[in-house]
């Protein structure tokens, strides 16, 4: 039923139109070059968020290998470091860094830690409807509006549009809150960065999915979602976001999480199993190296996340070695 | 005779196979029920020790600490620090300064302070990459510098790889430092004076000090160095900041301890007393608190510790001849006591976090202002305090089941009464495979259209539509009867069919009724229901809706309840029914006064079995609405139920742990639900036979 679900999903994710910003990658980065006799079966099993990354690497990647099957499924990221550890994926993608009691969980089995591939940047999007006049928030006034235990000491719980600024057919509507399963890597990040730790409220509509968070906020005229910007449709609207009360709001663009100032920026990751001082089976290294090559970086683009830089993609190719 | 005797073998060997597949199944609901059992008990049973290892330390130990995993112990003494493994056998040795007054670690950090020095140290157990276990450590002196004037003690608040703050106080008197690493830049965040003698102190989560007095007195020292004074208590043994640094543990004088938390009101933090253990009658001498979760130790001045857990207020376990003090290794599995001696304790403790209460009471979270039931089973880090109440979770199941009925029942009851006394036979067999073809429809995509299609549609039409709701069967109820009148005297061949004309009726009242449902809206509701509703209510409409849910789950249950009831009708003997109308009565007499009442065990079934359908569901429910643990009878806003919350929560859960037992738990409370549904429901049936006897 699951699968079914993410087909589903999936299906609409691929019908969405693509973010228009003009993202290029780094010329530095080399193209992939193959090699030979790369065969054998690769699993991966994690990020929702990244399953459609996951999916468009492994076409491209078995364009040079076609003795190479790949079996994908994204539920959150949580479900990798189960997987990993069970060795029923190569490949744990995640949109967030593993929590120490997992990679605990990870070493007590193996005796060493897994490996973190750095793969790609995604930025958390606040969305609002495409016809909401809404133009920025605050870190604390998010906190506000999603959060029961504000963390961050905005003064005020907001529940209402107008609380907000918002007039007109907005004022005194409640806001409708959407947002990502507890599963999800997206779930955890928000709550650590936008939450400040706190408790989501009650009211948050968790979504099995980053893109039904997106159907429900465009379905939903006074409603406010957040997910990854990959997944930002024509029917809705990501609004500019301010680190702290007062400060001057940042575009969630390559050059704002690239230097970090939009505030909901993250690395996205693979984690592999690698032994210290052994190779890694040839096929998972050469997927990486797929990955962070050119062709892989430039799919990454295509899905609307942010490519690494070319200093980036080196170190974490060096890992693997 | 050959015949005969193949006959009986026949009918042999197919008894005996229906006994071994009735059998079978029994013996396979025995076994999940045994398998829910064995997952969920181990979260009851509270913590023991397993083991016991003492080493005997030549010098007197200043201060100790114990690797994440518990196979290592670093102790200070006077001019060295020892590193030894478990069974005492020496590892490695360093130098530190002589006529050492004190030694504390923090994560990954060593401060030695001596009468006017201090010394800080970058400390830290490592592994050679081979073995699953730390296996050395590496002592890297970061700086010393002269304590400051005034000052009695100096400890980390906390570290990263390129400044350290240190806090500072001696009688009267607070300082929170900032240093650079490499440069040893300092800079003073807070400097300032108290009332009070201050016995400890500690930085909170937003960066402020809380500070507290031997008196009593617990002070805030904001980021700007304005002291509030927020708490007074009965005096103060001993404290400690709670992991995550939300919450902090204190002793009184008399033995009581308290855990407090501040909440936001208003913009204004004010501080609660969160949690309470009662006195055991002994001082407090010393708290000790575990960087994994939110259980601490409590020292004793008989030398008995205690160990408890913050949340749940459950007292874990208890040791009465500790030495001094006692460390809580990183993964909660070691106990360590120095004093003279060291001891080091293996302990079982694998759910701290869950008791009686935490699942069904109500709880004063840290950061709340008030108790509650909440359901928030993770965080986005390791520090995070789970709440694990399934009262919104069974809440919501129950409001998901009965709203689905309120939708269900009516319709799927009238018909199947309809169908299977009214209907003529050549619609009967129409209808009734089209009904069961409904049950066929996969739940996950009722949910969907639930969800994406429905949910938005009922927003813009939901006053038409509940018109609609009131005034169709109404208007079936006048049609009907002016079928009666017009049709059926005069030579009834519209018997069995008045559904061709009734049906036009329902289409036309509905549709007209859900066409005008702006103009409701603007009479009734002055514009706009959902603001009306909140208006008055104060609770805001949300699109992902119990009615929603009723309706997309009605929908899965209506065949459900259509199909047992029509069955139950069906077995009704003709013969009553055809002595009934002899008697003279008329059709519906004959239907209320003898079909209902000789089936009513059967109806009364159906409807439960439908219960417990929905009771189940779960696909609709995760997809329909929001999953949001709320507590709240209005019929606009969603829920979560525990079918729901298992799909959602148990792919992420590590096997073994607390969630993943809670969850199982939640499996084996549905288990019961249905069970106790299936059993009410034979006692009902056998009372009203025993009655209609």
């Amino acid at each position: 039923m699951k699968k079914v679900l993410l087909l589903a999903l999936s299906g609409l994710v691929l019908s969405t139109g693509l973010f228009s910003q003009n993202v290029s990658v780094d010329g530095a980065i080399p193209s992939y070059s193959k090699k030979s006799g790369i065969s054998g079966s690769l699993n991966s099993i994690g990020s929702d968020s990244l399953i459609n990354l996951m999916a468009f690497w492994s076409e491209g990647f078995k364009k040079s290998y076609p003795g190479v099957k790949f079996q994908i499924e994204g539920k959150g990221s949580s479900t990798a470091p189960p997987a990993l550890i069970e060795g029923s994926a190569q490949f744990g993608p995640m949109s967030r860094k593993m929590k120490s009691s997992e990679i605990e969980a990870f070493v007590k089995k193996y005796g060493y830690k897994p490996t973190e591939i750095v793969v790609a940047i995604d930025t958390l999007a606040v969305f609002v409807s495409k016809d909401n006049p809404l133009k920025s928030l605050s870190l604390p006034q998010i906190d506000a509006i999603f959060s029961k235990t504000r963390n961050s000491k905005y003064a005020k719980e907001i529940t209402l549009w107008n609380q907000i600024g918002l007039s007109g057919a907005y004022s005194n509507k409640p806001i409708s809150l959407y947002g990502r399963n507890s599963a999800s890597g997206t779930y955890g990040y928000f709550k650590e960065h936008a939450l400040y730790k706190g408790d989501f409220k009650n009211t948050v509509k968790e979504q099995p999915g980053s893109a039904s968070v997106v159907q429900g906020v465009e379905k939903d005229k006074f409603a406010i979602g957040y997910s990854g910007f990959g997944y930002k449709t024509s029917g809705v609207k990501a609004i500019a976001i301010a680190p702290t009360e007062g400060a001057a709001a940042v575009e969630a663009t390559y050059a704002n999480a690239l230097s970090g100032k939009y505030p909901l920026s993250r690395h996205l990751y693979i984690y592999v199993n690698k032994a210290p001082g052994k190779a890694v089976d040839p096929a998972v290294k050469e997927f990486i190296a797929y990955i962070l090559s050119k062709e892989g970086q430039e799919i990454v683009v295509k899905d609307g996340y942010f490519p690494l830089t070319a200093n980036m993609a080196k170190q974490q190719l060096d890992k693997l070695k | 005779m050959m015949r005969s005797a193949k006959k009986e073998l026949i009918n042999k060997t197919a008894r005996a196979l229906f006994a071994a597949g009735g059998v079978s199944v029994l013996i396979v609901i025995i076994l999940i029920l045994i398998f829910l059992f064995k997952e969920t008990i181990p979260v009851f049973s509270g913590a023991e020790i397993t083991g016991k290892n003492s080493i005997s330390v030549s010098s007197k130990i200043i201060g100790a600490s114990i690797s994440e995993r518990g196979n290592l112990i670093s102790y200070v003494f006077q001019g060295g620090l020892s590193l030894v493994d478990r069974n005492g056998a020496n590892i490695n040795r360093f130098d530190l300064p002589e006529k050492i007054l004190s030694a504390e670690f923090k994560k990954n950090t060593l401060l030695v302070a001596d009468a006017d020095k201090i010394y800080l140290y970058d400390y830290r157990y490592v592994s050679d990459g081979s073995a699953s276990l730390d296996s050395n450590a590496e002592l890297i002196s970061l700086f010393q510098c002269p304590m400051p004037k005034g000052m009695k003690t100096a400890v980390v608040s906390s570290k990263d790889d390129t400044s350290v703050d240190i806090i500072y106080y001696g009688d009267k008197r607070i300082q929170l430092i900032k240093y650079s690493l490499g440069g040893n830049i300092e800079q003073v965040k807070i400097d300032t004076e108290i009332l009070s003698v201050i016995k400890s102190a500690e930085v909170y989560f937003d960066g402020s000090l809380i500070a507290v007095s031997e008196d009593g007195r617990i002070y805030v020292i904001d980021e700007s160095g304005n002291v509030s004074d927020v708490l007074k208590e009965d005096g103060i043994s001993a404290f400690g900041m709670l992991t995550g640094k939300r919450g902090f543990v204190v002793a009184d004088l008399s033995g009581n301890i308290s855990v407090f938390s501040s909440s936001n009101r208003e913009g204004s933090s004010s501080f609660h007393k969160i949690h309470k253990i009662e006195s055991s009658g002994k001082k407090v001498t010393s708290i000790f608190l575990s960087d994994k979760d939110r259980t601490f130790a409590v020292i004793y001045e008989d030398g008995s510790m205690r160990l408890y857990y913050s949340t749940t207020e459950k007292l874990l376990l208890e040791i009465n001849d500790i030495n001094g003090n006692m460390l809580i290794s990183g993964n909660g599995k070691n106990l360590l006591s120095y004093g003279s001696k060291l001891h080091l304790y293996d302990i079982k403790n694998n759910h701290p976090d869950i008791s009686f209460k935490a699942l069904f009471g109500k709880i004063w979270y840290e950061g709340y202002s008030e108790p509650a039931y909440v359901w928030q089973s993770t965080g986005g880090a390791d520090d995070f305090e789970p709440k694990y109440s399934l009262m919104p979770l069974i809440f919501g199941t129950v409001k998901g089941s009965l709203f689905a009925l309120l939708f269900a029942v009516p319709l799927a009851l009238c018909g199947a009464l309809f169908m299977n006394q009214f209907m003529h036979p050549d619609l009967q067999r129409l209808i009734k495979p089209a009904v069961e073809i409904m049950a066929g429809l996969p739940s996950v995509i009722i949910g969907f259209l639930g969800g994406l299609w429905l949910a938005p549609v009922l927003e813009q039409y939901l006053p038409g539509i509940l018109l609609g709701l009131v005034i169709t069967p109404v208007a079936v109820i006048f049609a009907g009867h002016l079928v009666e009148k017009f049709f059926t005297r005069s030579g009834g061949e519209i018997y069995g069919k008045e559904i061709f004309i009734i049906l036009p009726v329902i289409v036309l009242v509905f549709g007209t009724s859900i066409m005008f449902s702006n103009e409701i809206s603007t009479v009734v509701f002055n514009g706009d229901f959902k603001d009306f509703f909140f208006t008055k209510t104060g609770t805001p409409y949300d699109q992902r809706n119990a009615i929603v849910v009723g309706f997309a789950m009605g929908f899965a249950v209506i065949p459900v309840i259509f199909s047992l009831a029509e069955d139950a009708l069906s077995f009704v003997p003709r013969e009553i029914i055809a002595g009934s109308l002899a008697l003279g009565l008329s059709r519906w007499q004959t239907v209320s006064g003898v079909v209902l009442k000789a089936a009513k065990s059967g109806i009364v079934s159906a409807v439960m079995i439908g219960f417990g359908r929905a009771v189940g569901e779960t696909m609709i429910v995760l997809m329909a609405t929001g999953n949001t643990p709320l507590m709240s009878l209005s019929p606009f806003n969603g829920f979560r139920t525990l079918s729901a919350n298992i799909a959602v929560e148990l792919p992420e859960t590590a096997v073994g742990s607390s969630p993943y037992r809670i969850l199982f738990l939640s499996a084996l409370i549905l288990f019961i639900f249905t069970f106790a549904i299936n059993i009410l429901t034979g006692f009902i049936r056998g009372n009203m036979r025993k009655e209609s006897k």
